[in-house]
């Protein structure tokens, strides 16, 4: 085992995930065992169904029904338990489809200002200003409901939501694939900008990958609940080398 | 096969606007013979209304006008509801996104398969069956009790598409529309859908109106390619050539690709406003 323990940003070992709903109970995470350095971009790939998007929902603290162990900036996470203290702040998730994960009766001020209300925030507005700023939006939408955005906006204002806690731990799944190729490229730019400008260790669900290979450092592909292979950024950059 | 020259679709001047007299879609003028064309463009461009506007399902307050909108020789600006419906699904098919929302929630994929032979020709129900199974065998599946007596919640996402484009290309079309048909789809089944709509496309001789925003698969799979931006076509080029595409707009959809060599670059954007910029349907 290593003792650097401060550089590891996620540490999952024998983490089984199984969906019991359905007759036949099938381990959706079998085994896996995961260690993310801090700082650095992560991903998960593989074809769908393979466990990657669960995976991402037990780091979020989503899906609490595991069994295994899992430490996040070295606290340990107990299955069937919230998340509890800074962790609440620390690890932040942004989903697939904006337009889902936005409440639709609430303007985009409404939806940023509550999660800093909750911690008891006080120049609210001003943070909500600011984190607009930061992803490319002017205060103009402050006030829009997410069906008066595109679908490009509507992912930005996810991603403030994310970051408005100063995350250490941020968790994207699929972030642009419900978006068209040149969107994408705009929020791609923007999740690197971010990253270089707030230090944190990130990691991105993706069935592209062109989009694993343009964002990550390192990279596991899934299937059937296992990692079937680890790639590093040399075999991240081969065109092809992987699916 | 005294049609293979002509073409299927004559399109003059098609626009549609809204009725507040925004234009949507702007004097768009093309042809398609038997072969592969796709539409490419961002979101809101005007790329599936287009479609929509080529098979009559355009609805008030949305308005339609061209000067020339033939399908198979047969002028469809004067067409009436029956004369649309004997053609949808019979000369012209319209394969959509998610076959999990254009499939019938609550019925059969099999009776689903099965109404639309019965809605287009009086064939028995013996040859009906062995249609069904001839066609789902060209589409890789098999035609088991499995897959006809499942509802489309119970087929994958793959399986859907499968099952959609068997049903499209069943009544023998000349034409088939596939708005986005694999981007509901993982990478490594979206090759797997559109090599199969290419070779049955091509073994029948019909004519294809791919709508996509992947270009580089575009690329792989059409001959030729109408980028439209705004409602208009900006550029017409053939897919062979899109790598070396002048415009810069058709330059810049193609650049915007990330990639494992793309790592720790910026990627080129579009210059455009953000007002203008619809949202993904």
């Amino acid at each position: 085992m290593n003792t650097i323990a401060v550089d590891v940003a996620v540490k999952v070992d024998d983490l089984s995930v199984r969906f019991a709903e359905s007759r036949h109970p099938r381990w959706v995470i079998d085994n896996l065992a995961l260690h993310i350095e801090t700082g650095v971009v992560f991903g998960l790939t593989g074809p769908s169904g393979c466990g990657k998007s669960t995976l991402l929902r037990v780091l979020a603290g989503v899906n609490r029904d595991w069994q295994g162990t899992m430490e996040i900036f070295g606290r340990a996470v107990t299955p069937h338990r919230r998340f509890e203290g800074e962790l609440r702040r620390d690890v932040q998730m942004v989903f697939q489809d904006p337009y889902a994960s936005l409440h639709p009766r609430h303007t985009v001020e409404r939806c940023l200002a509550e999660p800093l209300r909750i911690i008891g925030v006080t120049d609210g507005r001003a943070r909500v200003a600011a984190a607009l700023e930061e992803v490319g939006l002017s205060w103009d939408v402050a006030y829009r409901y997410p069906n008066q955005l595109s679908g490009g906006q509507r992912q930005r204002v996810a991603i403030a939501r994310a970051l408005l806690h100063r995350p250490r731990l941020l968790l994207l799944d699929e972030p642009t694939s419900a978006l068209d190729l040149s969107v994408q490229a705009d929020i791609l730019n923007l999740l690197n900008r971010l990253k270089r400008a707030h230090p944190m260790t990130v990691v991105v669900v993706s069935h592209d990958p062109g989009v694993i290979g343009h964002l990550c450092d390192q990279a596991a592909v899934m299937q059937d609940g296992k990692v079937q292979r680890w790639l590093n950024r040399a075999e991240l950059s081969q065109e092809g080398s992987f699916k | 096969m005294g049609e293979v020259a002509k073409p299927l679709l004559r399109v003059e001047d098609l626009t549609v606007r809204t009725g507040s007299g925004t234009t949507l879609v702007d004097a768009l003028t093309f042809d398609l013979k038997a072969e592969r064309v796709a539409l490419v463009g961002e979101s809101g461009s005007g790329k599936s209304l287009t479609a929509r506007a080529v098979l009559g399902l355009v609805r008030p307050p949305l308005t339609v006008t061209a000067a020339r909108l033939e399908l198979n020789a047969f002028d469809l600006r004067t067409a009436s509801a029956p004369e649309w419906a004997r053609r949808r699904g019979s000369i012209v098919s319209l394969m959509l996104q998610d076959p999990r929302f254009s499939l019938n929630p609550v019925i059969r994929v099999g009776r689903q398969i099965d109404e639309i032979m019965t809605l287009h020709g009086k064939a028995t129900a013996a040859t009906r069956r062995d249609r069904i199974r001839d066609m789902l065998s060209a589409v890789g599946l098999d035609a088991t009790r499995r897959i006809l007596d499942a509802y489309p919640h119970q087929l994958s996402g793959g399986m859907g598409q499968r099952v959609m484009l068997a049903m499209m290309l069943i009544n023998g079309p000349r034409l088939l529309i596939a708005d986005e048909p694999t981007s509901a789809l993982d990478a490594g089944l979206r090759d797997q859908v559109l090599e199969l709509m290419m070779n049955l496309v091509e073994k029948r001789r019909m004519g294809l109106l791919l709508i996509s925003h992947d270009l580089p698969r575009v690329a792989r799979y059409c001959e030729r390619v109408l980028v439209m931006y705004r409602g208009r076509i900006v550029d017409r080029c053939s897919a062979a050539s899109l790598a070396q595409a002048s415009h810069p707009y058709t330059r810049a959809l193609w650049d915007c690709r990330p990639s494992g060599r793309t790592y720790g670059t910026e990627l080129p954007v579009l210059d455009r406003g953000w007002a203008g910029d619809g949202a993904t349907s």
